[in-house]
């Protein structure tokens, strides 16, 4: 089965660089927005809910070869290429197996290509693509979870060396750190306030606590589950965290087939999810995130979507399903919520990330009709 | 009529299934092995279909998305485990229309979605065309003891015409599955997740009659 065949946009697709801060947030139904967009469906314009339900989340943009972030348009050929009839190659560097990904204070997204053993940098705004390889001293092997701190120094676990490389904002390794205390580094998520990085770690089936400072291991929050016994504080194959605004920790505790949430003590506060196939349950939970109001965005590598849920645990809204047209997804992973409340995802089929926008709905926020100044 | 196209599709997947799932039997070989997720058998690969609220359930109409109460079909947009699970059965009945939901990819799609390298170690390359004869997508190296990219051939197709040094499609079929129209080896060619007897997972015992089960 030739999958470029099965499936022709995946090599033929022109990376949207889209202006997100613009467009992206345009509110839905706008009547300024040109006519011509609106005779077949762009998909710019992919919301979730369908109407009448008033629109949660957009689609803004997916990326898959790095070499169209740099020259989107494909060159016109040269007069020499006329008259020698050659063709240059067109330059192609794909994604493979993205896994983690996150954005830095300019707006780069960084997603750690677990196959490619590199971490790709995507600056959509300056049309560029830088790599972290490490060095050759420290290259990195599979690299899963990425993470920037606001200074933006940029910490990256990896699975194959058992360790989290920290680089510079400029690229340059830093240090590396964890190998005595992490077995199988998955996602990765840091506590500014606290100067915290936790480290999911599925092999112990716990998660590592460091200092984002002294790079120190301070401690580990959980302890293995028995089988069959999901007690609260045991975990069984973590593979994602994130942190919320106040600091409480989100584990996507993945062989449990649950969310499970701490508070910056490692103390249980509560846990949401079980397994099964219906909306709201999980089968392979992987990539969690929060946005700027609490609300829980959990992929799962089997359903090929991801569902977002109220802080308490109550399922939301089911955003995709199996496939590769956009806000469809093959093998999940990864899942990242910025600053602006973009949602951005990777999958590890196709190799693809694709940014979405939650939008902010005051007048709908729960039926409680609160009225709060938007985000944008 | 509609009775009558269930019972034969009934019958079709029950003979189908045969020489696919020969020595599949999930009983045998599961519990305790890795493959038995957190103790909980089988729902560890087939999600169940929870109703009741004991089994987790809300009571009537089950769990409903509060943003989506009007979502057209959502049940259909929703029921991504039947396309990788039922999918799978339609490939087993050799459906001749292989939509992406029943792509022959999506019997390893089911086993990549905890062995990508991180929830579990092992994680193959799956995005090239693997071709036989076509060495470019698998490294040349030794085995490599985290990634599978250069010594597991998943999607390949198996094609002795363009590799003669390959078993005919027959013999191979006769002790191993391969799957959809163009007889691709994807995980379940080698491996039955059902069973550890053989180690590893292994249809067959690691011996020199695995390697020439394919290969002259």
């Amino acid at each position: 089965m030739n999958i470029q065949r099965s499936f022709p946009w995946v090599a033929g697709v022109v990376v949207l660089c889209l202006p997100l801060y613009g467009s992206g947030t345009r509110p839905p139904g706008n009547k300024d927005a040109p006519k011509a967009a609106q005779t077949a469906p762009q998909p710019s314009e992919l919301i979730w809910p369908l109407p009448p339900d008033p629109p949660r989340v957009r689609w803004l943009a997916e990326y898959t070869d790095m070499a169209k972030v740099k020259s989107p348009v494909a060159k016109k050929s040269g007069w020499l290429e006329k008259v020698t009839g050659t063709k240059t190659p067109e330059e192609k560097l794909e994604l493979r197996k993205p896994y983690g990904i996150t954005t830095d204070s300019r707006g780069r997204i960084y997603t750690a290509d677990t196959q490619l053993a590199t971490v790709f940098v995507i600056d959509p705004a300056a049309r560029a693509v830088e790599q972290r390889k490490g060095d050759s001293r420290a290259p990195m092997a599979i690299p899963v979870g990425v993470a920037v701190d606001t200074q933006d120094r940029l910490f990256v676990s990896d699975a194959g060396l058992h360790s989290i490389t920290c680089f510079s904002p400029t690229g340059q390794v830093i240090a590396r750190f964890g190998t005595n205390s992490l077995g199988r580094p998955g996602g990765i998520a840091i506590d500014q306030r606290r100067n915290r990085l936790y480290v999911a770690d599925a092999k112990q089936s716990r998660v590592a606590v460091f200092d984002i400072t002294s790079l120190e291991f301070k401690g580990y929050f959980g302890i293995p589950s028995q089988p069959g016994k999901p007690e609260n504080c045991t975990f069984a194959g973590p593979t994602n965290v994130a942190v919320d605004r106040q600091g409480n920790l989100y584990v996507a505790d993945t062989l449990n087939f649950r969310v499970q949430v701490l508070d910056p003590a490692g103390k249980f506060l509560r846990a949401f999810g079980v397994q099964g196939d219906r909306p709201g349950e999980f089968i392979r939970p992987k990539g969690i995130a929060v946005d700027s109001e609490g609300h829980v965005y959990v992929a799962d590598a089997e359903f090929n979507n991801f569902q977002v849920f109220s802080p308490e645990g109550q399922p939301l809204l089911a955003i995709g399903k199996l496939g590769s047209a956009p806000g469809q997804f093959a093998l999940i992973a990864g899942l990242y919520i910025d600053s602006k409340d973009r949602i951005y995802t990777t999958e590890m089929f196709f190799g693809r990330v694709q940014v979405f926008q939650y939008i902010t709905a005051p007048a709908f926020s729960e039926g409680k009709q609160v009225v709060k100044p938007s985000n944008h | 009529m509609k009775l009558r196209s269930c019972l034969l599709a009934a019958a079709l997947l029950g003979l189908a299934s045969l020489p696919a799932l020969g020595g599949n039997l999930p009983k045998t070989g599961l519990t305790g092995t890795t493959h038995d997720i957190a103790a909980s058998g089988c729902k560890g690969c087939h999600a169940p279909h929870n109703g009741s609220t004991a089994n987790g359930g809300t009571a009537g109409t089950g769990i409903i998305l509060l943003w989506a109460r009007s979502f057209p079909n959502s049940s259909n947009t929703f029921g991504v485990y039947d396309s990788n699970t039922m999918g799978n059965k339609a490939v087993e009945l050799g459906g001749s229309t292989l939509t992406t939901s029943t792509d022959v990819r999506m019997f390893s799609l089911l086993c990549l979605s905890c062995h990508d390298g991180v929830t579990s170690s092992f994680s193959p390359a799956m995005k090239t065309e693997n071709q036989v004869g076509s060495k470019a997508a698998f490294g040349t190296g030794a085995h490599e003891s985290l990634g599978l990219a250069n010594d597991h051939p998943v999607n390949m197709n198996y094609d002795p015409t363009k590799n003669t040094s390959l078993q005919p499609v027959a013999t191979v079929q006769a002790s191993l599955p391969l799957y959809g129209s163009n007889n691709t080896v994807q995980c379940a060619t080698c491996h039955d997740p059902h069973n550890n007897v053989n180690t590893n997972y292994l249809r067959q015992p690691n011996t020199a009659t695995h390697c020439t089960t394919c290969h002259l």
